[in-house]
Protein backbone atom coordinates (compact mmCIF):
# COMPACT_ATOMS: atom_id res chain seq x y z
CA UNK A 1 0.00 0.00 0.00
CA UNK A 2 1.36 3.65 -1.15
CA UNK A 3 -0.14 5.91 1.77
CA UNK A 4 2.77 8.01 3.02
CA UNK A 5 0.71 10.95 3.24
CA UNK A 6 -3.27 11.46 3.75
CA UNK A 7 -5.23 11.26 0.38
CA UNK A 8 -7.21 13.43 -1.04
CA UNK A 9 -8.77 11.14 -3.71
CA UNK A 10 -12.20 11.04 -4.27
CA UNK A 11 -14.48 8.12 -3.60
CA UNK A 12 -15.44 6.20 -6.52
CA UNK A 13 -19.34 6.52 -6.91
CA UNK A 14 -21.68 3.94 -5.60
CA UNK A 15 -23.84 1.70 -7.55
CA UNK A 16 -25.38 -1.61 -7.02
CA UNK A 17 -23.71 -2.81 -10.08
CA UNK A 18 -20.09 -1.74 -9.38
CA UNK A 19 -19.54 -1.74 -5.67
CA UNK A 20 -17.90 -5.08 -5.71
CA UNK A 21 -15.00 -4.22 -7.50
CA UNK A 22 -14.07 -1.64 -4.88
CA UNK A 23 -14.78 -4.07 -2.12
CA UNK A 24 -12.44 -6.32 -3.16
CA UNK A 25 -9.95 -3.54 -4.53
CA UNK A 26 -10.42 -2.83 -0.48
CA UNK A 27 -8.97 -6.83 0.43
CA UNK A 28 -6.00 -5.63 -2.21
CA UNK A 29 -7.15 -7.66 -5.41
CA UNK A 30 -7.79 -6.33 -8.46
CA UNK A 31 -11.35 -8.77 -9.46
CA UNK A 32 -12.84 -8.60 -12.29
CA UNK A 33 -16.31 -10.04 -13.55
CA UNK A 34 -16.62 -13.46 -14.34
CA UNK A 35 -20.14 -15.23 -15.32
CA UNK A 36 -20.60 -18.15 -13.12
CA UNK A 37 -22.25 -19.68 -16.52
CA UNK A 38 -20.55 -19.21 -19.17
CA UNK A 39 -17.12 -17.90 -18.22
CA UNK A 40 -17.08 -14.38 -20.14
CA UNK A 41 -15.33 -12.11 -18.27
CA UNK A 42 -16.07 -8.12 -18.80
CA UNK A 43 -14.90 -5.29 -17.32
CA UNK A 44 -16.59 -2.57 -16.65
CA UNK A 45 -18.96 -4.81 -14.25
CA UNK A 46 -22.57 -5.23 -15.52
CA UNK A 47 -25.52 -6.95 -13.45
CA UNK A 48 -25.75 -9.74 -16.34
CA UNK A 49 -23.60 -11.45 -19.08
CA UNK A 50 -23.82 -9.73 -22.11
CA UNK A 51 -23.06 -13.37 -23.84
CA UNK A 52 -26.05 -15.81 -21.64
CA UNK A 53 -27.35 -13.22 -19.80
CA UNK A 54 -26.69 -15.12 -16.80
CA UNK A 55 -26.98 -12.96 -13.39
CA UNK A 56 -24.64 -14.78 -11.47
CA UNK A 57 -21.51 -12.64 -11.19
CA UNK A 58 -17.96 -14.33 -9.67
CA UNK A 59 -15.50 -11.87 -8.76
CA UNK A 60 -12.12 -13.17 -10.25
CA UNK A 61 -8.87 -11.89 -8.86
CA UNK A 62 -6.01 -10.95 -11.62
CA UNK A 63 -2.51 -11.41 -11.57
CA UNK A 64 -2.36 -7.65 -11.17
CA UNK A 65 -0.16 -7.81 -14.19
CA UNK A 66 -0.70 -5.88 -17.63
CA UNK A 67 0.71 -3.45 -20.36
CA UNK A 68 -0.17 0.40 -20.63
CA UNK A 69 -2.10 1.10 -23.59
CA UNK A 70 -2.02 4.81 -23.27
CA UNK A 71 -1.37 7.68 -21.31
CA UNK A 72 -1.24 11.36 -20.19
CA UNK A 73 -0.58 13.67 -17.78
CA UNK A 74 -3.64 15.46 -16.85
CA UNK A 75 -2.74 18.86 -15.76
CA UNK A 76 -5.33 22.03 -16.44
CA UNK A 77 -7.94 22.53 -15.27
CA UNK A 78 -6.76 20.51 -11.76
CA UNK A 79 -8.25 17.21 -10.96
CA UNK A 80 -10.26 16.69 -7.64
CA UNK A 81 -8.36 14.79 -5.49
CA UNK A 82 -4.53 15.56 -6.64
CA UNK A 83 -1.74 17.63 -5.37
CA UNK A 84 0.57 16.67 -8.13
CA UNK A 85 -1.01 16.46 -11.82
CA UNK A 86 -2.36 12.95 -12.04
CA UNK A 87 -0.90 10.52 -14.88
CA UNK A 88 -3.96 9.41 -16.31
CA UNK A 89 -3.78 5.90 -18.22
CA UNK A 90 -5.26 2.49 -20.07
CA UNK A 91 -3.57 -0.25 -18.94
CA UNK A 92 -4.47 -3.86 -20.39
CA UNK A 93 -4.38 -6.90 -18.16
CA UNK A 94 -2.11 -9.91 -19.51
CA UNK A 95 -4.84 -12.64 -19.02
CA UNK A 96 -6.24 -10.47 -22.16
CA UNK A 97 -9.19 -8.79 -23.24
CA UNK A 98 -9.78 -6.28 -20.42
CA UNK A 99 -8.76 -2.62 -19.94
CA UNK A 100 -8.45 -0.43 -17.27
CA UNK A 101 -9.10 3.37 -16.75
CA UNK A 102 -6.43 3.83 -13.75
CA UNK A 103 -3.34 6.00 -12.64
CA UNK A 104 0.44 5.00 -13.88
CA UNK A 105 1.83 6.03 -10.11
CA UNK A 106 5.26 6.97 -8.73
CA UNK A 107 6.35 7.51 -12.28
CA UNK A 108 7.09 10.89 -14.80
CA UNK A 109 5.79 11.09 -17.95
CA UNK A 110 8.91 11.17 -19.47
CA UNK A 111 9.77 7.64 -17.87
CA UNK A 112 6.20 5.92 -20.29
CA UNK A 113 5.62 4.22 -23.49
CA UNK A 114 2.84 2.37 -24.79
CA UNK A 115 3.14 -1.35 -23.52
CA UNK A 116 5.49 -0.67 -21.27
CA UNK A 117 4.82 -3.46 -18.56
CA UNK A 118 3.18 -2.34 -14.97
CA UNK A 119 2.39 -4.00 -12.16
CA UNK A 120 -0.82 -3.22 -9.88
CA UNK A 121 -1.29 -1.37 -6.10
CA UNK A 122 -3.83 0.12 -4.44
CA UNK A 123 -3.78 3.60 -3.15
CA UNK A 124 -6.49 4.98 -0.52
CA UNK A 125 -9.28 7.25 -1.26
CA UNK A 126 -9.87 10.23 1.03
CA UNK A 127 -12.43 8.06 3.50
CA UNK A 128 -10.40 5.18 3.31
CA UNK A 129 -12.00 3.48 0.17
CA UNK A 130 -8.57 1.25 -2.19
CA UNK A 131 -8.61 1.74 -5.52
CA UNK A 132 -6.23 -0.22 -8.08
CA UNK A 133 -3.69 2.16 -9.47
CA UNK A 134 -0.28 0.97 -11.25
CA UNK A 135 3.36 1.12 -11.45
CA UNK A 136 6.05 0.64 -13.85
CA UNK A 137 7.63 -2.81 -13.74
CA UNK A 138 11.30 -3.57 -12.07
CA UNK A 139 10.60 0.37 -10.29
CA UNK A 140 11.82 0.01 -7.05
CA UNK A 141 8.81 -0.46 -5.28
CA UNK A 142 6.84 -2.70 -7.44
CA UNK A 143 6.16 -5.49 -6.64
CA UNK B 1 -40.22 3.44 -54.08
CA UNK B 2 -38.90 6.84 -52.80
CA UNK B 3 -37.19 6.59 -49.31
CA UNK B 4 -39.37 9.68 -47.55
CA UNK B 5 -36.21 9.56 -45.81
CA UNK B 6 -34.29 11.03 -48.80
CA UNK B 7 -37.15 14.11 -48.96
CA UNK B 8 -36.83 15.70 -46.23
CA UNK B 9 -35.87 19.52 -45.83
CA UNK B 10 -34.18 22.02 -42.92
CA UNK B 11 -37.13 25.22 -44.11
CA UNK B 12 -35.37 27.09 -41.37
CA UNK B 13 -32.51 28.04 -39.16
CA UNK B 14 -32.07 30.58 -35.99
CA UNK B 15 -29.63 31.45 -32.96
CA UNK B 16 -28.94 33.78 -30.96
CA UNK B 17 -25.79 35.64 -30.52
CA UNK B 18 -23.30 32.95 -28.74
CA UNK B 19 -21.37 34.84 -25.97
CA UNK B 20 -19.99 34.03 -22.39
CA UNK B 21 -22.81 35.67 -20.55
CA UNK B 22 -26.20 35.31 -22.68
CA UNK B 23 -27.84 37.47 -19.53
CA UNK B 24 -31.17 35.91 -19.82
CA UNK B 25 -32.66 32.31 -19.15
CA UNK B 26 -31.85 29.06 -20.95
CA UNK B 27 -35.48 28.81 -21.97
CA UNK B 28 -35.53 32.92 -22.96
CA UNK B 29 -32.35 31.54 -25.29
CA UNK B 30 -34.06 28.03 -27.03
CA UNK B 31 -37.64 30.91 -27.75
CA UNK B 32 -35.37 32.97 -29.43
CA UNK B 33 -33.44 30.29 -31.37
CA UNK B 34 -37.22 28.87 -32.61
CA UNK B 35 -38.83 31.81 -33.15
CA UNK B 36 -35.73 32.84 -35.36
CA UNK B 37 -36.16 29.86 -37.25
CA UNK B 38 -39.87 30.66 -37.51
CA UNK B 39 -39.23 33.40 -39.55
CA UNK B 40 -36.56 32.59 -41.30
CA UNK B 41 -39.01 29.79 -42.89
CA UNK B 42 -42.13 31.56 -42.84
CA UNK B 43 -44.05 29.64 -40.34
CA UNK B 44 -45.39 30.21 -36.58
CA UNK B 45 -45.35 28.55 -33.63
CA UNK B 46 -48.75 27.24 -34.23
CA UNK B 47 -47.68 25.14 -37.36
CA UNK B 48 -44.47 23.29 -34.64
CA UNK B 49 -46.32 19.85 -34.07
CA UNK B 50 -42.80 17.35 -33.39
CA UNK B 51 -39.69 18.70 -31.09
CA UNK B 52 -36.56 16.69 -31.30
CA UNK B 53 -33.71 17.97 -28.35
CA UNK B 54 -30.69 16.17 -25.97
CA UNK B 55 -31.45 14.35 -23.31
CA UNK B 56 -28.89 16.40 -21.68
CA UNK B 57 -30.62 20.20 -22.36
CA UNK B 58 -32.29 21.39 -19.00
CA UNK B 59 -35.25 22.99 -21.25
CA UNK B 60 -38.49 20.79 -20.41
CA UNK B 61 -40.90 20.52 -22.92
CA UNK B 62 -44.12 22.19 -21.49
CA UNK B 63 -42.18 25.39 -20.08
CA UNK B 64 -41.10 25.67 -23.74
CA UNK B 65 -44.72 25.00 -24.99
CA UNK B 66 -45.88 27.19 -22.84
CA UNK B 67 -43.78 30.06 -23.70
CA UNK B 68 -43.66 29.82 -27.44
CA UNK B 69 -47.36 29.03 -27.31
CA UNK B 70 -47.08 25.70 -29.35
CA UNK B 71 -50.66 24.44 -29.43
CA UNK B 72 -50.01 20.44 -29.38
CA UNK B 73 -47.28 18.31 -30.22
CA UNK B 74 -47.91 14.67 -32.01
CA UNK B 75 -43.91 13.68 -31.66
CA UNK B 76 -41.65 14.46 -28.89
CA UNK B 77 -38.32 12.85 -28.24
CA UNK B 78 -34.86 13.55 -26.52
CA UNK B 79 -31.46 12.09 -27.83
CA UNK B 80 -28.34 10.30 -25.91
CA UNK B 81 -24.85 10.58 -26.22
CA UNK B 82 -24.43 14.21 -25.57
CA UNK B 83 -23.27 16.17 -28.17
CA UNK B 84 -22.01 13.13 -30.56
CA UNK B 85 -25.56 12.84 -30.71
CA UNK B 86 -26.47 16.28 -32.70
CA UNK B 87 -26.73 14.37 -35.83
CA UNK B 88 -28.69 12.41 -34.67
CA UNK B 89 -31.68 14.92 -33.83
CA UNK B 90 -32.06 15.39 -37.61
CA UNK B 91 -32.16 11.88 -38.43
CA UNK B 92 -35.04 11.71 -36.28
CA UNK B 93 -36.53 15.01 -36.98
CA UNK B 94 -36.71 13.25 -41.10
CA UNK B 95 -38.06 9.94 -39.56
CA UNK B 96 -40.74 11.68 -37.87
CA UNK B 97 -41.41 13.67 -40.84
CA UNK B 98 -40.96 11.00 -43.60
CA UNK B 99 -43.46 8.71 -41.35
CA UNK B 100 -46.26 11.53 -40.82
CA UNK B 101 -45.91 11.81 -37.14
CA UNK B 102 -45.62 15.00 -37.55
CA UNK B 103 -45.28 17.65 -39.89
CA UNK B 104 -42.89 20.27 -38.89
CA UNK B 105 -40.32 19.68 -36.31
CA UNK B 106 -38.03 22.09 -34.38
CA UNK B 107 -35.04 21.14 -33.21
CA UNK B 108 -33.00 22.52 -30.66
CA UNK B 109 -30.07 23.22 -27.95
CA UNK B 110 -29.51 25.85 -26.35
CA UNK B 111 -27.46 26.68 -22.71
CA UNK B 112 -26.08 28.76 -20.41
CA UNK B 113 -22.94 26.59 -19.91
CA UNK B 114 -20.35 29.12 -19.64
CA UNK B 115 -22.28 32.01 -17.19
CA UNK B 116 -24.22 29.08 -15.22
CA UNK B 117 -22.19 26.40 -14.72
CA UNK B 118 -19.18 24.80 -16.55
CA UNK B 119 -19.91 22.16 -18.84
CA UNK B 120 -16.26 21.02 -19.28
CA UNK B 121 -14.66 21.23 -15.86
CA UNK B 122 -13.65 19.26 -13.81
CA UNK B 123 -16.65 17.22 -11.98
CA UNK B 124 -16.69 15.42 -8.77
CA UNK B 125 -20.37 13.99 -9.51
CA UNK B 126 -22.15 13.32 -12.41
CA UNK B 127 -23.62 15.80 -14.44
CA UNK B 128 -27.51 15.65 -13.13
CA UNK B 129 -29.23 14.23 -10.43
CA UNK B 130 -28.86 10.28 -11.10
CA UNK B 131 -25.92 8.02 -10.81
CA UNK B 132 -25.50 6.00 -13.86
CA UNK B 133 -22.87 3.10 -15.07
CA UNK B 134 -21.10 5.43 -17.28
CA UNK B 135 -17.32 4.68 -18.07
CA UNK B 136 -16.42 8.14 -17.17
CA UNK B 137 -18.94 8.67 -13.79
CA UNK B 138 -17.93 5.41 -12.51
CA UNK B 139 -14.30 4.66 -13.50
CA UNK B 140 -12.82 7.77 -14.44
CA UNK B 141 -13.73 10.75 -11.81
CA UNK B 142 -11.72 8.72 -8.40
CA UNK B 143 -8.40 8.70 -11.03
CA UNK B 144 -8.70 12.00 -11.95
CA UNK B 145 -10.59 11.79 -15.60
CA UNK B 146 -12.90 14.37 -15.12
CA UNK B 147 -13.51 16.28 -17.63
CA UNK B 148 -14.69 15.76 -21.25
CA UNK B 149 -10.91 17.15 -22.59
CA UNK B 150 -9.17 14.46 -20.80
CA UNK B 151 -11.69 11.91 -21.58
CA UNK B 152 -10.96 13.06 -25.29
CA UNK B 153 -6.75 12.94 -25.66
CA UNK B 154 -6.55 9.37 -23.53
CA UNK B 155 -7.06 7.24 -26.38
CA UNK B 156 -5.81 9.36 -28.59
CA UNK B 157 -2.40 9.37 -27.30
CA UNK B 158 -1.80 5.61 -28.79
CA UNK B 159 -3.00 7.15 -32.09
CA UNK B 160 -0.19 9.91 -31.73
CA UNK B 161 2.51 6.97 -30.64
CA UNK B 162 1.92 5.00 -33.29
CA UNK B 163 1.93 7.35 -36.20
CA UNK B 164 4.61 10.08 -34.92
CA UNK B 165 1.85 12.76 -34.52
CA UNK B 166 2.93 15.42 -32.05
CA UNK B 167 0.21 18.18 -30.76
CA UNK B 168 1.76 20.89 -32.87
CA UNK B 169 0.53 18.93 -35.70
CA UNK B 170 -2.59 19.04 -34.68
CA UNK B 171 -1.80 22.99 -33.96
CA UNK B 172 -2.53 23.22 -37.80
CA UNK B 173 -5.70 22.09 -37.67
CA UNK B 174 -6.69 24.45 -35.09
CA UNK B 175 -4.44 27.60 -36.93
CA UNK B 176 -6.88 27.36 -39.86
CA UNK B 177 -10.28 26.74 -38.25
CA UNK B 178 -9.05 29.81 -36.05
CA UNK B 179 -8.33 31.48 -39.61
CA UNK B 180 -12.27 30.99 -40.62
CA UNK B 181 -13.64 31.92 -37.43
CA UNK B 182 -11.55 35.18 -37.58
CA UNK B 183 -13.56 36.17 -40.49
CA UNK B 184 -17.27 34.72 -39.16
CA UNK B 185 -19.14 37.76 -37.62
CA UNK B 186 -21.23 35.20 -35.55
CA UNK B 187 -17.76 33.38 -33.89
CA UNK B 188 -16.97 33.86 -30.48
CA UNK B 189 -13.66 34.22 -31.28
CA UNK B 190 -14.12 37.07 -34.61
CA UNK B 191 -10.85 38.79 -35.23
CA UNK B 192 -8.92 36.56 -33.10
CA UNK B 193 -6.78 34.32 -35.33
CA UNK B 194 -3.72 32.39 -33.72
CA UNK B 195 -0.70 31.08 -34.85
CA UNK B 196 1.25 27.74 -34.14
CA UNK B 197 2.97 29.65 -31.96
CA UNK B 198 0.09 30.52 -29.79
CA UNK B 199 -1.02 27.24 -30.11
CA UNK B 200 2.02 26.00 -29.07
CA UNK B 201 2.36 28.37 -26.16
CA UNK B 202 -1.37 27.53 -24.89
CA UNK B 203 -1.40 25.77 -21.59
CA UNK B 204 -1.59 21.99 -21.58
CA UNK B 205 -4.77 20.38 -20.60
CA UNK B 206 -3.59 16.95 -21.03
CA UNK B 207 0.17 16.37 -22.13
CA UNK B 208 1.66 15.32 -24.68
CA UNK B 209 -2.09 15.16 -26.44
CA UNK B 210 -4.17 18.51 -26.02
CA UNK B 211 -3.46 21.99 -25.09
CA UNK B 212 -6.14 24.53 -24.08
CA UNK B 213 -6.50 26.08 -28.02
CA UNK B 214 -7.32 22.27 -29.11
CA UNK B 215 -10.40 23.10 -26.87
CA UNK B 216 -14.08 24.16 -27.74
CA UNK B 217 -14.52 27.27 -25.45
CA UNK B 218 -18.32 27.20 -23.26
CA UNK B 219 -20.28 29.14 -24.47
CA UNK B 220 -23.64 30.33 -23.54
CA UNK B 221 -25.94 30.14 -26.93
CA UNK B 222 -28.82 28.58 -28.54
CA UNK B 223 -29.59 27.29 -32.34
CA UNK B 224 -32.86 25.71 -33.52
CA UNK B 225 -34.21 24.26 -36.82
CA UNK B 226 -37.13 23.52 -38.71
CA UNK B 227 -37.62 19.67 -40.32
CA UNK B 228 -40.59 19.55 -42.83
CA UNK B 229 -40.73 17.58 -46.12
CA UNK B 230 -38.88 18.98 -49.26
CA UNK B 231 -42.12 19.80 -51.28
CA UNK B 232 -43.75 21.80 -48.01
CA UNK B 233 -40.68 23.76 -48.10
CA UNK B 234 -41.08 24.62 -51.38
CA UNK B 235 -43.77 26.51 -51.08
CA UNK B 236 -42.03 28.08 -47.49
CA UNK B 237 -40.61 31.83 -47.95
CA UNK B 238 -37.02 30.73 -46.67
CA UNK B 239 -34.76 28.90 -49.15
CA UNK B 240 -34.94 25.73 -47.88
CA UNK B 241 -31.85 23.06 -48.45
CA UNK B 242 -32.47 19.16 -48.53
CA UNK B 243 -31.33 16.52 -46.12
CA UNK B 244 -30.16 14.17 -48.87
CA UNK B 245 -29.36 11.43 -46.70
CA UNK B 246 -28.82 10.79 -42.95
CA UNK B 247 -27.43 7.96 -40.33
CA UNK B 248 -27.19 7.35 -36.65
CA UNK B 249 -25.03 4.62 -34.77
CA UNK B 250 -24.82 3.67 -31.27
CA UNK B 251 -22.69 0.48 -31.47
CA UNK B 252 -21.93 -1.65 -28.90
CA UNK B 253 -19.41 -0.87 -25.83
CA UNK B 254 -18.46 2.49 -27.23
CA UNK B 255 -18.76 5.67 -25.58
CA UNK B 256 -18.48 8.88 -27.33
CA UNK B 257 -15.87 10.33 -25.40
CA UNK B 258 -14.63 7.46 -23.89
CA UNK B 259 -14.69 4.09 -26.52
CA UNK B 260 -11.98 2.73 -24.38
CA UNK B 261 -13.12 -0.57 -24.37
CA UNK B 262 -13.20 -1.56 -27.66
CA UNK B 263 -10.27 -4.30 -28.76
CA UNK B 264 -8.81 -1.24 -30.98
CA UNK B 265 -10.14 2.25 -29.98
CA UNK B 266 -8.41 4.03 -32.49
CA UNK B 267 -11.24 2.77 -34.96
CA UNK B 268 -14.27 4.87 -33.99
CA UNK B 269 -17.11 2.32 -34.82
CA UNK B 270 -20.04 4.71 -33.97
CA UNK B 271 -18.56 7.32 -36.95
CA UNK B 272 -17.52 4.27 -39.74
CA UNK B 273 -21.21 2.92 -39.16
CA UNK B 274 -21.99 6.55 -39.87
CA UNK B 275 -20.59 7.15 -42.34
CA UNK B 276 -21.06 4.15 -44.15
CA UNK B 277 -24.72 4.52 -43.96
CA UNK B 278 -24.98 8.43 -44.63
CA UNK B 279 -23.04 7.98 -47.99
CA UNK B 280 -25.31 4.81 -48.69
CA UNK B 281 -28.44 6.94 -48.01
CA UNK B 282 -27.64 9.91 -49.81
CA UNK B 283 -26.20 7.86 -53.16
CA UNK B 284 -22.84 10.29 -52.29
CA UNK B 285 -19.35 9.11 -51.72
CA UNK B 286 -16.14 11.08 -50.03
CA UNK B 287 -15.31 12.72 -53.20
CA UNK B 288 -18.66 14.52 -53.51
CA UNK B 289 -18.57 16.43 -50.82
CA UNK B 290 -18.08 20.41 -50.99
CA UNK B 291 -17.30 21.36 -47.26
CA UNK B 292 -17.38 18.88 -44.46
CA UNK B 293 -17.94 20.02 -40.78
CA UNK B 294 -17.06 18.06 -38.37
CA UNK B 295 -18.13 17.77 -34.68
CA UNK B 296 -14.48 19.52 -32.88
CA UNK B 297 -15.45 19.17 -29.20
CA UNK B 298 -11.49 19.03 -29.20
CA UNK B 299 -9.14 18.87 -32.12
CA UNK B 300 -8.58 15.30 -32.13
CA UNK B 301 -12.22 14.19 -33.18
CA UNK B 302 -11.73 15.67 -36.07
CA UNK B 303 -8.67 13.53 -36.48
CA UNK B 304 -10.73 10.34 -35.80
CA UNK B 305 -14.02 11.46 -38.65
CA UNK B 306 -11.40 12.83 -41.49
CA UNK B 307 -10.46 8.79 -41.48
CA UNK B 308 -13.45 7.27 -40.87
CA UNK B 309 -15.31 9.09 -43.44
CA UNK B 310 -12.81 7.80 -45.71
CA UNK B 311 -11.38 11.65 -46.33
CA UNK B 312 -7.36 10.10 -46.05
CA UNK B 313 -6.47 6.92 -45.06
CA UNK B 314 -5.70 5.89 -41.20
CA UNK B 315 -2.75 7.77 -39.60
CA UNK B 316 -3.25 10.42 -42.69
CA UNK B 317 -5.47 12.70 -41.11
CA UNK B 318 -2.77 15.73 -39.66
CA UNK B 319 -1.21 15.32 -43.25
CA UNK B 320 -3.65 16.11 -45.09
CA UNK B 321 -4.40 18.97 -42.49
CA UNK B 322 -1.08 19.77 -43.40
CA UNK B 323 -1.51 19.94 -47.08
CA UNK B 324 -4.31 22.78 -47.39
CA UNK B 325 -6.64 20.42 -47.76
CA UNK B 326 -9.34 21.98 -45.34
CA UNK B 327 -8.84 25.81 -46.47
CA UNK B 328 -11.62 27.28 -48.38
CA UNK B 329 -9.71 26.33 -51.84
CA UNK B 330 -8.73 23.24 -51.07
CA UNK B 331 -10.23 19.86 -51.37
CA UNK B 332 -11.81 19.71 -48.24
CA UNK B 333 -13.21 23.12 -47.28
CA UNK B 334 -13.68 22.08 -43.20
CA UNK B 335 -15.48 24.19 -40.23
CA UNK B 336 -15.88 26.93 -42.15
CA UNK B 337 -17.43 28.84 -39.56
CA UNK B 338 -14.48 27.93 -37.32
CA UNK B 339 -16.21 24.78 -35.99
CA UNK B 340 -16.95 24.30 -32.47
CA UNK B 341 -13.67 25.41 -31.48
CA UNK B 342 -13.95 28.66 -32.89
CA UNK B 343 -17.16 30.18 -33.63
CA UNK B 344 -18.70 28.76 -30.31
CA UNK B 345 -19.94 25.41 -28.60
CA UNK B 346 -23.26 25.03 -29.17
CA UNK B 347 -23.26 21.42 -28.74
CA UNK B 348 -23.06 20.81 -32.69
CA UNK B 349 -26.26 22.50 -34.27
CA UNK B 350 -24.06 25.63 -34.87
CA UNK B 351 -22.53 23.43 -37.58
CA UNK B 352 -25.78 22.76 -38.72
CA UNK B 353 -26.87 26.62 -39.46
CA UNK B 354 -23.17 26.81 -41.05
CA UNK B 355 -24.24 24.30 -43.64
CA UNK B 356 -27.37 25.63 -44.47
CA UNK B 357 -25.53 29.03 -44.93
CA UNK B 358 -23.31 27.59 -47.27
CA UNK B 359 -25.67 25.69 -49.67
CA UNK B 360 -27.46 28.94 -49.89
CA UNK B 361 -24.39 30.52 -50.10
CA UNK B 362 -24.11 33.44 -47.78
CA UNK B 363 -21.89 32.18 -45.64
CA UNK B 364 -18.94 33.78 -44.20
CA UNK B 365 -16.06 31.85 -45.52
CA UNK B 366 -17.92 31.02 -48.11
CA UNK B 367 -16.71 27.68 -50.99
CA UNK B 368 -18.18 28.42 -54.09
CA UNK B 369 -20.91 26.69 -55.90
CA UNK B 370 -20.98 24.19 -52.92
CA UNK B 371 -23.57 21.71 -53.54
CA UNK B 372 -23.45 19.28 -50.98
CA UNK B 373 -22.44 19.42 -47.04
CA UNK B 374 -21.04 16.86 -44.69
CA UNK B 375 -22.08 16.99 -40.95
CA UNK B 376 -21.15 14.36 -38.66
CA UNK B 377 -21.11 14.22 -34.97
CA UNK B 378 -19.76 11.20 -34.38
CA UNK B 379 -22.88 9.02 -33.48
CA UNK B 380 -24.52 10.72 -36.51
CA UNK B 381 -24.14 11.89 -39.51
CA UNK B 382 -25.91 14.09 -41.92
CA UNK B 383 -25.52 14.90 -45.68
CA UNK B 384 -27.41 17.99 -47.12
CA UNK B 385 -28.00 19.28 -50.71
CA UNK B 386 -28.98 22.18 -52.45
CA UNK B 387 -31.93 21.95 -53.74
Amino acid sequence: MNQQRQSKRLDPMSTRNTDWFWDEAAEGRLSIQKCGNCGAMHHPPRPICPECHSAERVPTPMSGRGTIYSFMRVSYPPPIGFDEPPIVALVDLEEGGIRLITNIVDATLEELVNDAPVVVDFEKTASGKSLPVFRLAGKAGAA
Amino acid sequence: MTNLMTQCAIAGIGQTEFSTDSGRSELRLVCDAILAALDDAGLTAKDIDGIVTYTIDNNDEVSLMRALGIEDLKYSVRLPMGGGGSAMTIHHACAAVASGAASTVVIWRAMNERSEYRFGQPNSTPKGSRINDMTYTIWGIPYGLQFPGACSALGFQRYMAKYGVTNADLGHLVVQQRAYAATNPLARFYGKPITLDDHQNSKWIADPVLRLFDCCQESDGGVALLVTSRERARDLKGEHVRILGSAASIPYNVEPLTPYYTDDPMVTQQTVNSARRVFEAAGVGPKDIDVALLYDAFSPEVVRQLEAFGFCGPGEALDFVKSGAIALDGELPLNTNGGLIGEAYIHGLNMVTEGVRQLRGVASNQRKDAELVLFSSGNGAVIFAKD
